[in-house]
């Protein structure tokens, strides 16, 4: 009985999660900030997080319907290939 | 390390050249410099090469900074500070980890800019001069560069003419046979050459192992024939990046192994909940060990030489030996949880703390392929 509690609880913190991320993805793009958006663990709960290829030029709130917001700076993020020499893949 | 030892070290890493601060890498590769400072270290590599390039293309200042940081067990090491990845930038970084015998915290840490202050005029870019992936291979990997039978997963592998990638699998397919599983842009892209601006390789085409990249030629060491590619397309979102090629009689694979870390457990269906232990074994960087730091990934912008190409339902990965979960030529590594059950497929990363891959069920499931162990 408990543990269908907890499981209950887990999937809708998710779904809450799951929503803030849309509401970050609308948000980033009425900004015209890019940056990857995804779910995180915060201790038993999620945050949404937001990885960015540099520093935001607009101010991102720190919580969205109640979800947290974490930011990180991830650079640029290239395919994981090794050129043959002298060609472009 | 103690406080004032790590800060001599760090202090003659650093110059002042014609009015710049720099890395002196020339440093790194006396022997005296490690033995003063009484670290681990051994002789690296000096790259002076990287230092030039990057001073020409007006990288002013250098694209990392160094300083001290507690190293958790009471003493100090030394702090690299990625301001931006540029092309030999893992070489560096590995000069410093010689150096330092491995006494350092490598973390990305972007620009840096006045609070209030508007991002640089110009990003840091995606195109020939911004990629990585020629920089010299590190030690790990070197027994998967090289010509491998029977096939294991992690071994070199690439299309005829193409990139060097990481054999992630060896799959069945639905209707009989067996192939080889890693990344679209490993298997089934064939880079420019001349006028050509690079094209998707015609299903059949050879692959190679190991890869062009090292040294691997057709017929000698053709393995397999291209059967199936799910291509990332520039001009709309994607969700995968991956490719099957068939193997050719008398290959032989050893199916379900992982070298390094045994074998493969299955497919895990359950969806990723952040926070998992992850490994990898690549062509580059050989075992790793991650975190999954974020799932459910979307907007995930990609740069690939040909131009950038955004990605939904990723996860990622961070680093968590203080060394990079992937390096290039790691495309295509199979991604397992602590049980070894396969998660994910690695397609991406930052060469630094982050890496990105793909779930692995949904790459079988659209391939028409299950896992052979």
């Amino acid at each position: 009985m408990i543990a269908s509690t907890v499981s209950h609880s887990i999937d809708a913190d998710r779904l809450q999660a799951r929503r803030a991320k849309d509401a970050v993805r609308r948000l980033l793009a009425a900004a015209g900030a890019g940056g990857a958006v995804g779910l995180t663990r915060r201790g038993d709960g999620y945050a949404v997080q937001v990885s960015l290829r540099q520093a935001p030029a607009v101010e991102l709130p720190s919580e969205v319907d109640g979800v947290p917001l974490e930011l990180r700076l991830v650079g640029e993020v290239s395919a994981q290939r090794r050129a043959a020499p002298g060609a472009v893949s | 390390m103690d406080l004032d030892a790590v800060r001599r070290l760090k202090q003659d890493l650093v110059m002042d050249a014609a009015g710049r601060r720099g890395l002196r890498l020339g440093t790194l590769a006396r022997c005296e410099t490690v033995a003063r400072y009484g670290c681990r270290g051994r002789t690296a590599s000096p790259k002076p090469d990287v230092v030039a390039a990057w001073a020409q293309a007006g990288q002013v200042p250098a694209p990392v900074a160094l300083g001290l940081e507690p190293d958790g067990a009471g003493g100090y090491r030394l702090a690299v500070r990625v301001v931006r990845t540029l092309p030999g930038l893992h070489g560096v970084v590995e000069g410093l980890r010689a150096a330092t015998g491995g006494e350092l915290g490598v973390r990305l840490v972007g620009y840096v800019l006045p609070q209030g202050g508007a991002g640089p005029a110009a990003g840091p870019g995606c195109g020939p001069g911004s990629g990585s992936g020629n920089e010299p291979d590190p030690a790990p990997g070197a027994g998967l560069r090289r010509r491998v039978r029977p096939l294991v997963s992690g071994c070199s592998l690439g299309h005829r003419r193409g990139a060097a990638g990481t054999l992630g699998a060896v799959v069945m397919r639905r209707g009989g046979g067996r192939a080889v599983l890693s990344c679209a842009h490993v298997l089934g892209w064939v880079p420019a050459g001349g006028a050509s601006a690079g094209a998707p390789a015609p299903a059949g085409s050879g692959v190679v192992q190991p890869a062009v990249a090292d040294g691997g030629r057709a017929p000698a060491d053709r393995v397999a024939r291209l059967a199936a590619s799910a291509l990332p397309d520039l001009r709309c979102r994607n969700r995968l990046d991956a490719a099957i090629a068939e193997l050719v009689d008398g290959v032989a694979a050893h199916a379900g192994e992982l070298p390094g870390l045994g074998r493969l457990a299955g497919l895990r269906r359950q969806p990723l909940a952040g926070g998992e232990t992850v490994f990898k074994v690549g062509r580059t960087s050989g075992v790793t060990r991650g975190r999954v730091s974020a799932f459910e990934v979307d907007d995930l912008t990609v740069c690939f030489r040909r131009g950038d190409a955004v990605f939904d339902g990723a996860f990622e990965i961070e680093a968590v030996d203080d060394r990079p979960f992937s390096l290039p030529g790691d495309s295509g590594a199979l991604v397992v949880d602590e049980a070894r059950r396969a998660v994910g497929l690695l397609y991406a990363g930052n060469g630094v703390d982050v890496s990105y891959a793909q779930p692995v069920a949904e790459v079988l499931d659209r391939l028409r392929v299950r896992l052979a162990t």
